[in-house]
């Protein structure tokens, strides 16, 4: 095996180890996002919004580039919403609340529909 | 035509940032200095020198706009080109971010495949209008 070759292979192999990592992950960064949410429920804190937005900022900007299209795309639809909550600067209201609940309840799903 | 060869890089994100990395340094060859704060950046870009700045937009504490703010101070970096990586892609975001001299915004997600070409020929563009 020539240097070049080499040098693919350790590039293929590095890549597909991120991509694993990202992938094992996953489940994690989503319960993560649910608890920050749920702790929400219980008491409405601007400081966790912001919280719980930056983590769906992160899952949203990443999600495609690690083969996960829907689930980036998912997480983007609930950060534009967690976006204009912010930028309302007031609580939302039950039915508001209750559909970003609902969507981020939806995310575990979108990890089975990789495109990788 | 000179070659694109040292980029900064500052992203608060460390799994995007690990593949960012990635294929820059192994598809594009380049020579990457990777920061996660754009404080960090401002401490270490005087000994790197880079050619092109590639910046996060949203990062706590120092966003991708002020890191650009406080990098034009600088002498190293008063006019090396810009490229923003960010979430949102509303046209009226790409224009912003433009209007603060951007020579391309890339838009979350990439395709890690085509991110070091796209670097290349955005820097290339840049450096082709400046002579």
């Amino acid at each position: 095996m020539n240097k070049n070759m080499q040098s693919n292979n350790d590039f293929q192999l590095r890549l597909q180890e991120l991509r694993d990592r990202y992938t094992e992950d996953l489940p994690e960064k989503i319960a993560a996002i649910n608890a920050h949410r749920k702790s929400l429920d219980e008491q409405w804190d601007w400081n966790v919004v912001n919280v719980l937005h930056q983590m769906v900022h992160s899952l949203a900007g990443s999600g495609g580039s690690f083969g996960y299209a829907q689930l980036g795309g998912q997480a983007r639809e609930i950060e534009i919403e967690l976006k204009a909550i912010i930028n309302a600067k007031s609580r939302p209201g039950a039915d508001v609340w209750a559909k970003l609940a609902t969507n981020l309840n939806n995310l575990p799903g979108a990890i089975s529909t990789s495109s990788s | 035509m000179p070659d694109l060869k040292r980029i900064l890089y500052v992203d608060d994100e460390p799994s995007i940032s690990q593949i960012a990395i990635l294929v820059l340094q192994k598809i594009g060859g380049f020579d990457v200095l990777a920061c996660t704060s754009g404080q960090e950046a401002l401490d270490q870009v005087d000994a790197f020198q880079p050619e092109l700045l590639l910046l996060d937009v949203m990062m706590p504490e120092m966003d991708g706009p002020a890191t650009l703010e406080r990098l034009r101070a600088l002498p190293v970096t008063a006019n090396v080109p810009v490229i923003f990586m960010t979430g949102r892609s509303r046209p009226e975001d790409l224009v912003s971010l433009k209007a603060l001299g951007a020579i391309d915004v890339i838009t979350k997600p990439f395709d890690p495949a085509t991110l070091p070409d796209q670097v290349r020929l955005a820097w290339q563009k840049a450096i082709r209008r400046k002579r």
